[in-house]
């Protein structure tokens, strides 16, 4: 990547989150507060069947139950579930049959976010779905895609036309008693995206869902459920934006991932929430529940690159339950100012013969607190099975943390596991080279950051890699004390 | 050398009957609290403690322990067994005895009580301070033996030691738990305080057989002080053992070392944080698990560098080998780094022999089980080369790799 | 008794489903050498594990008897105390383990399996000594772990020193020449040679004419496709050496 100094200069004059900006739609919200009458609301204004009702009732009284758990390395104040708007829908929404339908300024929206629909389809021919506020409002390319077969629409549609997959798959990966968000969001969720790839069809496009929380004092709960049939592939990505609110926002999502039989599944997040104000103001709380389950021969690749959020609760994880099945993870996780982050990954070996990955990059700077944590389970019948997990970290100021727990746990004497974690601070041999050949502090840390973080960006699709560069390059902003 | 208030104590029978019913309803920490996850108490279900006395050992030569010339201080069952041991007076050191728990204003900055801590203090039967004074350099091993000889025997034991400025001595400890009896259950604690510029050194070995072990460590280090604990674990029902080492001044050396071998259904459980709160330390952990035969290891180490405790480098491993079928390791290697100007790096790796290597010793005429046992040896040979005395090694050799 | 070291009669070999020794005849006496030569892949390689006992080789045909015995099913460890020797292509590391250690581990192995007592310390210790300075091999390698670190010319050395220690009554050795320097090439060679006598054997496996120049055959093999195609004295090394394998090859072809 290149960069001129002017663009260095906007970039420079611009430090404060850029998608801060707030829509001005009119929206259709549920009142504040949770009750069982809430849950029958959202189940009601979405037109769904008695079995999903059900099901999201049955998540609600278990989640009645559940405490939010407290062993992460992250202290915030609990959010008061009470207070919260648990349904806001864009309110012109009807069925919309082409991006001419779309509220313009939800389309300015797009167009702030820099992935503008239209833009987007033109130059790179990805299929965009896009929830706001956790209501899906425009798919794209819908039509070249159901030629394949493939099936790529928002959650609630899905209820509607294939409610036998979602019946079969929902809950199967991460069920609603699982935990306390997952709990939360399978009682409440709004909407989602829905991915089904049949049988032996390669998705010719990468599929992509942008979520934003728009509206003030709504939490999102989206859910994603995507299955590829066997000897089937998808790349599916996915980005995350909110506009800067004092106040902090909820964002509690469900990510289940079905790859069967010989079936391939690389799944990009780039989650650029935002992280709140300078002195740790507002900012969204992630409380993310996202795993995929392997069949024969199967592989799910989990690729993220974290920069946002004010706290992030976050594991994508892979159940590697058919024999010679992988997983894998690579992240970065990048916290500045009072950003608090806990994520990393959980690899559960199950079937004979399988194989995982894991590389995390972490980077703290400002006062923030970076941890990875992260599970390898090799079970008892996962005879054979490799792990190898790298998981560094960079430390930018004297005033915060970096922290790794690896747990490993192997239960299966012809498995290997490797795990290796490093920490130390920006090279100042480096820094001062780059600055000695006339490249600025800012630029300097920026480019060694990406060398840094070169190994788990390489694994992003073009396009969002060079989002993703700049994303950190943002976010790094004002680091050095 | 003085010894001073060498009584016997007795449990208020009371207090003692609260502490076998709470053992028994299993009033222990939960296993969904963090660091007790993988412990199994389940194994302490059932089993009636009694804290009777009870002196078995007809001589320190039936124990069979290496080089026994220096001081020796025996428990048994609990209490000071002053028949076996042999306190020679010096002007280097004092050795004390009491129930009172030792001196808190000399030691953790950051003590963590436990429910074992807790029934240690509640229901101490005797304890042993030991003060090393300063400028000195003792030569001969200290030796510590606690030993348990009697069937579910409950002992709450406490060990501590001062080095005074510029002192100097390795330290022996031994857990033994009789191969003849069962459920026995030496609950430990070791008080540790290091002042300026002192060095101490402990081999501690520790093989149980069918009865518990449970240690509790605490470490505190002054300024200019080197700490070196080699922890060998043999066997044991349940062996656990928590070290929390404060290093509270610069220019320390802090080194933690372990090899374990659990094997037929055993469980051996090490847990280690060392805390730097200050700068310009090197900490070093590195453990060494061999499994076999149903056995179950856990190595936890965490290294807190604290903020501002800036140039510190510290350097944890742990390795493990799975010989056969059904053994289990959970390994967690934590770092949790406050400052930026450091160095850390941990490493946890979990794999068995080397196919080639087996044929390899095979073809020059060794037999598989002779093969593993030098492959193993050449394993843990890292952790074992600590020690320089042979005689001790050879002792640690033949225990950890039961032949 | 008969002069027969080893005989090996019509031996088939797989290794994961791939078929590599295939009927594959080879009989050598005491006192004998006998270099065994092929292009890559022809199976030299395997015939030295097979011979000491590899068992990711799986023999599907055929058998091998060493000293009139039948050793086709044995354990690598029993055919090493009954004088089988093999110098690894690769010399595995063992980290931890000193040579030293080692080497008295497996002589005395040997020595309870024949009932006879451990080598005192003192003795191992002179032998050590001795059989060293026939490879000049560095006192301090002695010490360091099994092959840990060693060059590659170090190692190889080393599996000589080992061979001279154990004294075997068969020794193979598996490509010893490759990644030796000429001067090396010397003292290892020179080191077999010393070793040999009318009561033993060696079987040497080589790419090269080269060291044949130094350890000269009695016998020289021609393997090809996992089975010997073609036996002669030193000169066919030669000839080999000047116009290849492919002539060979087509010979069989017809």
């Amino acid at each position: 990547m290149s960069y001129t100094e002017k663009e260095l200069k906007k970039e420079l004059d611009n430090k404060s989150y850029e998608f801060g900006f707030v829509t001005d739609i009119e929206s259709d919200k549920a009142p504040i507060g949770l009750n069982e009458d809430i849950v029958k609301l959202i189940s009601s204004k979405k037109k769904e069947p008695q079995w999903l009702l059900n099901y999201r009732l049955k998540a609600f009284q278990i989640w009645k139950t559940m405490k939010e758990p407290d062993w992460a390395h992250v202290k915030y104040t609990k959010p008061d579930f009470q207070n919260i708007s648990y349904y806001s829908a864009p309110k012109k929404k009807k069925e919309l049959q082409s991006l001419d339908e779309v509220d313009p300024e939800l389309l300015k929206t797009m167009e702030k976010l820099g992935i503008s629909i239209e833009e987007q389809k033109k130059l790179s021919g990805v299929a965009v779905d896009f929830v706001m506020d956790s209501v899906s409002v425009a798919t794209s390319f819908k039509d070249k895609l159901g030629e394949l077969g493939i099936v790529f629409c928002s959650f609630s549609e899905a209820v509607q036309n294939h409610p036998e997959l979602i019946k079969k798959y929902m809950g199967t990966v991460v069920p609603y008693t699982d935990n306390y968000y997952a709990a939360l969001n399978s009682a409440v969720f709004s909407d989602g995206s829905f991915c089904y790839i049949p049988k032996g069809v390669r998705c010719p496009m990468e599929l992509s869902t942008y979520f934003r929380i728009n509206e003030s004092g709504t939490g999102q709960f989206e859910r994603t459920l995507l299955i590829a049939d066997e000897s089937s592939y998808v790349s599916y990505l996915e980005g995350c934006t909110a506009p800067s609110r004092d106040e902090n926002q909820l964002h509690a999502a469900v990510v289940e991932l079905i790859a069967l039989d010989k079936a391939e599944i690389k799944y990009s997040t780039v989650q650029n929430w935002y992280p709140g104000d300078k002195n740790g103001k507002g900012g969204v709380y992630n409380f993310v529940t996202k795993r995929g389950i392997c069949g024969y021969r199967s592989k799910i690749s989990w690729t993220q690159v974290e920069t946002g959020s004010a706290v992030t609760w976050k594991y994508p994880s892979c159940i590697l339950k058919g024999d010679y099945s992988i997983g894998e993870f690579y992240s970065v996780a990048v916290t500045n100012n009072f950003q608090q982050a806990d994520t990393g990954t959980k690899m559960i070996h199950i079937g004979k013969n399988t194989k995982s990955t894991i590389i995390s990059k972490g980077i703290s700077a400002g006062k923030s607190q970076n941890s990875y944590r992260g599970l390898v389970k090799i079970g008892k019948g996962a005879k054979n099975s490799r792990n190898f997990s790298q998981c560094d970290s960079l430390l930018m100021t004297d005033q915060c943390g970096a922290h790794t727990y690896p747990y490993i746990e192997c239960e299966n004497p012809t498995a290997t596991v490797e795990h290796e974690a490093t920490t130390s601070k920006i090279g100042e041999e480096q820094l001062f080279y780059c600055m000695q050949r006339g490249i600025s502090e800012e630029k300097a840390i920026s480019l060694i950051v990406n060398g840094y973080a070169k190994e788990v960006l390489n694994k992003l699709p073009m396009e969002f890699a060079v989002e993703a560069q700049k994303l950190l390059e943002i976010s790094l902003e004002g680091s050095v004390g | 050398m003085i010894i001073k208030d060498l009584n016997q104590f007795s449990l208020n029978s009371e207090e003692n009957k609260e502490a076998i019913a709470n053992l028994s309803k299993n009033l222990f920490p939960s296993r969904k609290e963090e660091i007790w996850k993988y412990t199994p108490f389940k194994k302490f279900k059932k089993i009636n403690f009694h804290n009777q006395e009870n002196f078995k050992i007809k001589g320190l030569d039936t124990l069979n322990l290496p080089n026994l010339d220096g001081i020796v201080i025996v428990f048994e069952n609990g209490r000071y067994n002053s028949k076996l041991s042999r306190i020679v007076e010096t002007d280097e050191i004092d050795i004390s005895f009491s129930s009172d728990i030792f001196p808190s204003n000399n030691f953790q900055t950051i003590k963590k009580n436990n429910y074992f801590t807790s029934l240690n203090s509640s229901f101490l039967t005797n304890s042993v301070l030991v003060n090393v004074n300063s400028n000195t350099k003792i030569s001969k091993n200290l030796n510590f033996i606690n030993i348990v000889s009697s069937d579910n025997c409950l002992s709450n034991t406490k060990f501590s030691i001062v080095l005074n400025d510029n002192s100097n001595i390795n330290l022996r400890q031994y857990f033994l738990g009789n191969s003849s009896i069962s459920n026995g259950f030496i609950n430990h604690e070791n008080n540790i305080y290091l002042n300026s510029s002192s060095s101490l050194s402990i081999d501690k070995f520790q093989d149980l057989n069918n009865n518990f072990n449970f240690c509790n460590e605490f470490i505190t280090q002054k300024n200019d002080s080197k700490f070196i604990m080699n922890t060998f674990s043999c066997s044991g029902i349940i062996v656990r053992n928590d070290i929390i080492s404060d290093v509270n001044g610069e220019n320390c050396h802090t080194e933690l070392n372990g090899v374990f071998s659990p094997t037929k259904n055993e469980h051996i459980d090490n847990h280690t944080t060392i805390n730097h709160l200050v700068p310009n330390c090197k900490s070093f952990e590195n453990y060494k698990g061999v499994l076999k035969e149903n056995g179950v290891g856990v190595f936890n180490g965490k290294v807190i560098v604290h903020q501002d405790a800036q140039k510190i480098e510290a350097f944890q491993k742990n390795n493990n080998i799975l010989i056969d079928q059904d053994s289990i390791i959970y390994s967690k290697p934590e770092l949790e780094i406050y400052a930026d100007d450091v160095k850390c790096s941990h490493g946890s790796t979990t794999g068995q022999f080397d196919d080639e290597a087996l044929f390899y010793l095979r073809s020059r005429g060794l037999s598989i089980k002779k093969s593993l046992q030098l492959m193993t040896l050449g394993f843990i040979n890292e952790v074992i080369q600590k020690t320089s005395n042979l005689e001790y090694v050879d002792f640690v050799l033949k225990r950890l790799l039961k032949e | 008794m008969s002069d027969t070291l080893i005989e090996i009669k019509d031996l088939k070999c797989r290794i994961d489903n791939q078929n590599i020794l295939q009927g594959l005849n080879l009989k050598i006496n005491k006192g004998e050498v006998h270099a065994i030569m092929g292009p890559n892949g022809s199976g030299k390689s395997t015939l030295s594990s097979v011979l000491a006992g590899n068992d990711n080789y799986e023999i599907t045909k055929g058998s091998i008897t060493f000293l009139g015995e039948d050793i086709t099913e044995m354990s690598p460890e029993e055919r090493s105390w009954k004088g089988m020797f093999l110098a690894f292509q690769y010399p595995v590391e063992i980290p931890g383990v000193s040579n030293i250690n080692f080497l008295r581990t497996a002589l005395n192995e040997r020595n309870k399996y024949f009932g006879i007592d451990s080598i005192p310390a003192k003795d191992f210790l002179k032998m050590v000594a001795e059989k060293s300075m026939l490879v000049g091999l560095d006192n301090k390698l002695k010490n360091r772990s099994v092959n840990e670190g060693f060059s590659g010319g170090e190692k190889k050395r080393n599996e000589i020193f080992q061979m001279a220690m154990l004294n075997p009554k068969l020794a193979i050795l598996d490509e010893t020449d490759s990644g030796l320097d000429i001067d090396a090439l010397k003292i290892v060679a020179n080191g077999v040679n010393k070793l040999k006598s009318s009561e033993n054997a060696t079987v040497v496996i080589t790419h090269y004419q080269r060291l044949l120049d130094y350890i000269v055959p009695d016998f020289v093999h021609v393997l090809h496709e996992g089975k010997i195609i073609k036996t002669g004295d030193k000169s066919l090394a030669l000839e080999l050496e000047k116009k290849g394998y492919d002539w060979l090859k087509t010979d069989t072809a017809i």
